[in-house]
């Protein structure tokens, strides 16, 4: 028997469109099952390439570059806890670095989730042929169910 | 937030009995009424016939294509009432059950639209499923296009 205790909900920061329909329907039902809530944040550590454009950061080394990249994670996933909190529930977050769908789908097994709602990404014109890469492999992945949710500005097309 | 009607396309495979079985959580949660779909895809000749992409205006063609539809469509309702019963007895009483005529991901979303339905249960592996990884060819389109929220459920392993 299938029951919702812990919910994981993989936010996008850099994203906030994708997230803003996401993070309350999430909330919404964990409210309603009186579930936990895990709001999950996969940041990237910059690369070579993304360096480019910072040159000083040439100076730092690879695990100044690391532990720098965590800590604004951090802050970024702490104001939007803040943000979006709810007197009934505490959503717990959760911070990773890698690729997203990887470590989504990681956590999911170590916390034995039992529902994971993720948002789909829009972009312009073709947004009813893409699904957002993360999303779409979670979806294909996950043992447990997932709720994809649509951004607010979605259109459909019947193709 | 309200989950008041919920969609649940079926193929009669595992993956959509737990589907059902997901979408009760939340009938009884949120007193959601459950609309369980089937589609009925006809024989041979697939549902491009009905479209028109056959001749049809000749009386005996057209209703050769109507008496296939209409025995495709019966034998749907009869495998559906049978798969329910079968797998959840009375539990499902109350709950409207739909069989429609066509390209499934069409109807699906056809009748997600119509009925406004606030979300939609189906299992990713449905008949045609062969690999773990692999989302059936319905269930990934219904994922993109529909325009609710979309849940969707592995068979159980």
């Amino acid at each position: 028997m299938w029951e919702i205790k812990k919910v994981l909900v993989p936010i996008d920061l850099s994203d906030t469109e994708s997230t803003s329909n996401t993070f309350p329907f999430a909330q919404s039902l964990a409210e309603e099952f009186g579930a936990e809530l895990y709001v999950i944040y996969v940041y990237q550590i910059p690369t070579l390439i993304d360096l480019l454009s910072a040159p000083l950061a040439f100076l730092k080394s690879k695990e100044e570059l690391a532990e720098g990249a965590r800590v604004a994670a951090e802050e970024r996933l702490s104001s939007f806890l803040d943000k979006t909190s709810s007197p009934t529930i505490k959503p717990q977050g959760l911070i990773r670095s890698g690729t997203p769908y990887e470590e989504i789908l990681q956590v999911a097994q170590e916390l034995t989730i039992d529902l994971i709602v993720i948002g789909t990404r829009a972009l312009k014109g073709i947004d009813h042929l893409l699904l957002g890469s993360t999303a779409e492999r979670v979806v294909r992945m996950a043992s447990c169910p997932v709720i994809t949710i649509k951004p607010k500005n979605f259109r459909f097309v019947m193709p | 937030m309200k989950i008041r009607k919920v969609l649940i396309p079926v193929d009669f495979s595992p993956s959509s009995k737990r589907a059902l079985n997901c979408a009760l959580v939340f009938a009884r949660k949120y007193q959601s009424k459950l609309f369980i779909l089937a589609c009925s895809e006809g024989y041979v000749i697939g549902p491009e016939v009905i479209k028109g992409h056959w001749d049809s205006s000749d009386q005996q063609t057209h209703n050769l294509l109507e008496a296939i539809k209409a025995q495709s469509q019966k034998e749907t309702e009869e495998r559906l009432s049978k798969f329910l019963e079968d797998a959840f007895g009375e539990e499902l009483a109350g709950h409207e059950r739909l069989v429609v005529y066509g390209i499934p991901y069409e109807e699906i979303i056809r009748a997600a639209r119509r009925l406004q339905v606030d979300m939609i249960i189906l299992g990713t592996m449905g008949r045609t499923g062969i690999e773990r990884l692999m989302l059936g060819s319905t269930a990934e389109k219904v994922v993109r296009l529909a325009h609710c929220p979309v849940m969707t459920v592995r068979r159980e392993e």
